[in-house]
């Protein structure tokens, strides 16, 4: 199956869609685990692949893009309804 | 194994063997273009600087037509002045002696007009283009190239496919010993904690978070309530959440490696290996930068496109996605948005690579072939 996500850095907790997403869709492209997409996932949009407790780190390119402002679970979208943006 | 190239007498080593025809002043840049005109071989360097400046902005503009003549891609120089500017044609060839480079120098003023000036200067880019004729390529180093790291017309993928891509490049030229300059401060805000970690030492660490957030503070002074758009609604809507988020796409044009040096805008680093260089996010001022600083080759990542190259130095455009690498196949050199398709960010990392030798060796870019030679200098102060 044709890759659909990728993951940037390998302690990366999202990976970013390569393409666009259907809810339920399996995730392919991170080859350690199987998670299908809790919902839509726009194209260059970010994916949990983990269970992401609230107030814990986001993490993209091997860093912290951010904490999660409530529970993210494996297969949601990752995106500002849910990650919050830290004050330069 | 290392590239063919052209070794200077002052030990550099050019990528290419350009003879650089440089206005001293913003007033000589019709005599230069004309010069150009009647001996396409040569390189026209035009600017709008020279004159009419406060001290610091002639400082920076020195420094980088000093910077472009050293560019070990210039085999001779010719620096054509009008007669009564700030920056005089002798001043820049005097900080070009070390370099064992043919210099000349012409002034329209001391000539009689400008079609006289022309003429000499046809005269003289011959003699430097028979003396440019004569340097053969030879067996170099990687240890001898810098490569610049420059991204402009960003899409959502850019960070995701193309800035890894380049990253690859810059963390396998710092292995073999080389250079790698990542520029565009602004592009760095949010990241200074990040990016202080990876700093060779704390002065290296001190300096980087002052610039960066100083860039930040500069920011919010000029553009006001306009300075959160650095992450725009743009952003957002490719899927971009955070300042830090976009900031790290941004920077992994540069890899992975420790941070040597904090330099100055068109400065030339001291050290090997990953140097952040000063400069604003704008293309044009930027590639100036770069180029001024001795880099041989510039890696441009982007994902709406942009034909922007520079006159002494190949520039590699790598698309960002499949569509836009299609659409203007025209200015496209490489495309990263294979990745996007399956294929690893290494193996994209290796055909990046392999394209960087050829180019190393001679091979043109598409900006080189369709001549799209840009060039700005940065300026902060006003003009008088």
């Amino acid at each position: 199956m044709k890759s659909n996500v990728i993951r940037i850095h390998p302690s990366d907790n999202v990976a970013v869609a390569s393409r666009e997403i259907r809810e339920r869709e399996q995730l392919f492209g991170i080859s350690d685990k199987t998670i299908f997409a809790k919902q839509d996932i726009p194209t260059g949009h970010k994916v949990a692949l983990e269970e992401i407790s609230e107030g814990h780190r986001v993490v993209k390119y091997g860093e912290s893009i951010g904490a999660a402002e409530r529970e993210i679970h494996s297969g949601e979208h990752v995106h500002t309804h849910n990650l919050k943006i830290e004050e330069v | 194994m290392g590239f063919m190239g052209y070794r200077r007498q002052d030990g550099s080593v050019g990528v290419r063997n350009h003879v650089a025809v440089i206005s001293s002043v913003v007033c000589a840049n019709g005599v230069v273009n004309a010069i150009a005109h009647a001996v396409p071989e040569v390189k026209a360097v035009t600017h709008t600087e020279g004159c009419g400046r406060g001290p610091k902005d002639v400082f920076v503009a020195s420094r980088t037509l000093i910077g472009l003549g050293k560019n070990p891609n210039v085999a001779a120089v010719l620096v054509v002045g009008l007669g009564c500017e700030f920056i005089k044609p002798e001043f820049i060839v005097a900080g070009l002696s070390g370099t064992g480079k043919p210099l000349e120098t012409i002034s329209i003023q001391d000539k009689g007009g400008s079609v006289k000036t022309a003429r000499k200067g046809i005269e003289i880019a011959e003699k430097l283009l028979n003396h440019a004729a004569s340097i053969k390529r030879e067996p170099c180093e990687w240890s001898d190239l810098t490569i610049g790291l420059k991204c402009g017309g960003s899409d959502s993928m850019s960070g995701v496919s193309a800035n890894p891509m380049a990253g690859e490049a810059s963390d396998w030229l710092v292995t073999k010993g080389g250079q790698v300059i990542l520029a565009e401060t602004t592009e760095m805000i949010g990241t200074e904690s990040i990016l202080a970690k990876r700093a060779a030492d704390l002065n290296v660490a001190k300096r980087l978070t002052e610039l960066i957030q100083n860039q930040w503070k500069e920011a919010k002074d000029v553009l006001g309530p306009m300075a959160h758009m650095v992450i725009s609604p743009g952003n957002m809507e490719g899927g971009l959440s955070t300042i830090q988020e976009k900031s790290l796409g941004c920077i992994a044009k540069g890899g992975s490696s420790q941070i040597q040096e904090v330099i100055e805008y068109g400065e030339a680093p001291t050290k090997k290996g990953l140097i952040i260089m000063d400069t604003p996010g704008s293309d044009v001022f930027s590639m100036t930068a770069l180029a001024a600083g001795g880099a041989q080759i510039i890696l441009f990542t982007t994902g709406r496109g942009t034909p922007a190259g520079f006159p002494i130095v190949p520039v590699i455009k790598i698309a960002s996605n499949t569509k836009l690498f299609e659409h203007m196949a025209d200015d496209m050199d490489l495309n990263a948005g294979c990745i996007l398709e399956g294929t690893s960010i290494e193996d994209a990392g290796k055909m990046l690579i392999g394209y960087l030798q050829k180019v190393a060796e001679g091979e043109k870019t598409k900006s080189e072939i369709n001549l799209n030679d840009l060039l700005a200098i940065h300026t902060t102060g006003p003009s008088f």
